[in-house]
């Protein structure tokens, strides 16, 4: 019996059948509710277990997050960031400020793919000192008094698209690159901002870094 | 829907490292790889009632994490999921058909000589009724092969049974949507319902 060929039906029936293949995406709710139920019964635990498992670029997102975490985060939680000492760069007041925004890659192909070199599991000292460079660089900015605030974003991502009755809501981004947090930062220019861009340790493992200049609406 | 075949693979380790450390990373990325097929072959189910079939979907998710360290990789994880899902359909579905009712008998379903064409302006509606009759094991063959794309071996594998039984099911299946419509062709519009 031919599995493909339906020489029984016609094909305007066949072409009727395959539209009954239509369904509507899972709902963005769905997802979370799934990922809390199985939290609830211990069947998975939150990220953050398994950094010592994935590879160094992967992990390179999760320590900004750290980062961020671990005392940067001023600016939105009415924090005052320390009095630069001998600060010779211009402060926040002076300058420009510049959003430097913390991409990594996320292609599936590329995150999961079978490729050995890349995914070698980390060891508890190299995920420290790869989280101290982070950091590092947090507090070298902080002391020049270029930190104006930072933030990680968290994963759970909600995209709109459309208007009214066509507003549709996506998980994902469908984007090859997440955005994972933010430093905004002060620089005289643009190109001193790139200047110190490329001194962020994001770049080194993996990372990309997408400097966008805030531009005044006063 | 065609089989995620390629990314065999990529299903292979996000298993292997969410048994390993249960970590919510990996089951996010093997949720959001899957769950769209489970839930179009789920939905079917339940006449587009998306609170009772996304139920469904949750539920064969928990099912699956439970068994996940049973997969043997015989299948793929995608054909694995779906017949989780299935059953899981199956078992919510049957509670809800009691005031239903609206399977025929399989005695009415028989072997009709093909007639291509016979319906060449048939409506979606039409079909969608007809294989709306069909009893259910006919109904999922056909849904899974025709409508969704999986192959017999597949389709075996999901529902439990021999590649030979999806055949003979799935042609069953056909020729009783063909009688169908063309008996709906000659009496008219609702006549055999």
């Amino acid at each position: 019996m031919d599995d493909s060929s339906n020489s029984i039906l016609s094909d305007a029936e066949e072409k009727a059948l395959r539209s009954l293949a239509d369904a509507p995406d899972p709902s963005p709710e769905l997802e979370g509710r799934v990922v809390a139920e199985l939290k609830r019964r211990g069947a998975i635990r939150a990220n953050g277990g398994w950094i010592m498992n994935i590879s160094k670029s992967a992990a390179a997102a999760i320590i900004v997050g750290a980062a961020f975490l671990g005392g940067f985060a001023m600016g939105n939680r009415g924090e005052t960031a320390p009095q630069p000492s001998d600060v010779t760069t211009a402060t926040s007041d002076e300058s420009n400020q510049y959003m430097l925004l913390m991409f990594t890659r996320v292609d599936p192909s590329q995150a999961t793919s079978a490729d050995a070199s890349s995914d070698e599991p980390m060891n508890e000292e190299a995920y420290q000192a790869i989280f101290n460079e982070y950091r590092q660089w947090a507090l070298d900015r902080e002391q020049e008094g270029r930190l104006v605030s930072a933030e990680k974003l968290a994963d759970d991502t909600r995209v709109m698209t459309g208007r009214g009755d066509q507003m549709q809501i996506a998980t994902s981004a469908h984007s090859d690159r997440a955005l994972g947090g933010y430093f905004l930062i002060t620089a005289p220019s643009l190109e001193d901002a790139i200047e110190l861009a490329k001194t962020h340790p994001h770049l080194k493992y993996g990372g990309e870094v997408e400097v966008r200049p805030i531009e005044s609406t006063r | 829907m065609t089989p995620n075949s390629v990314h065999d693979l990529d299903d292979a380790r996000l298993v292997k490292r969410f048994l390993k450390s249960r970590d919510e990373g990996a089951f996010r990325t093997l949720y959001r790889a899957h769950t769209k097929a489970m839930l179009a072959v789920v939905w079917r189910y339940f006449d587009g009632d998306r609170v009772e079939a996304e139920d469904v979907v949750q539920e064969a998710w928990m099912r699956a994490t439970d068994r996940l360290a049973t997969f043997r990789g015989e299948s793929s994880l995608r054909t694995w999921l779906v017949g989780i899902a299935i059953n899981c359909a199956r078992n919510r579905a049957r509670s809800r058909r009691a005031t239903q009712a609206r399977d025929v008998d399989l005695a009415d379903v028989v072997e009709l000589p093909a007639s291509p064409g016979a319906a060449t302006n048939v409506a979606n509606y039409d079909v969608e009724r007809a294989v709306a009759r069909l009893p259910e094991g006919y109904r999922e063959v056909l849904f899974l092969h025709d409508v969704f794309g999986y192959t017999h071996d597949e389709i075996a594998n999901m529902l439990g049974v021999e590649s030979g039984t999806s055949k003979s099911q799935l042609h069953r299946a056909r020729s009783s949507v063909r009688r169908w419509l063309n008996e709906k062709g000659r009496i008219g519009h609702g006549r055999l319902l």
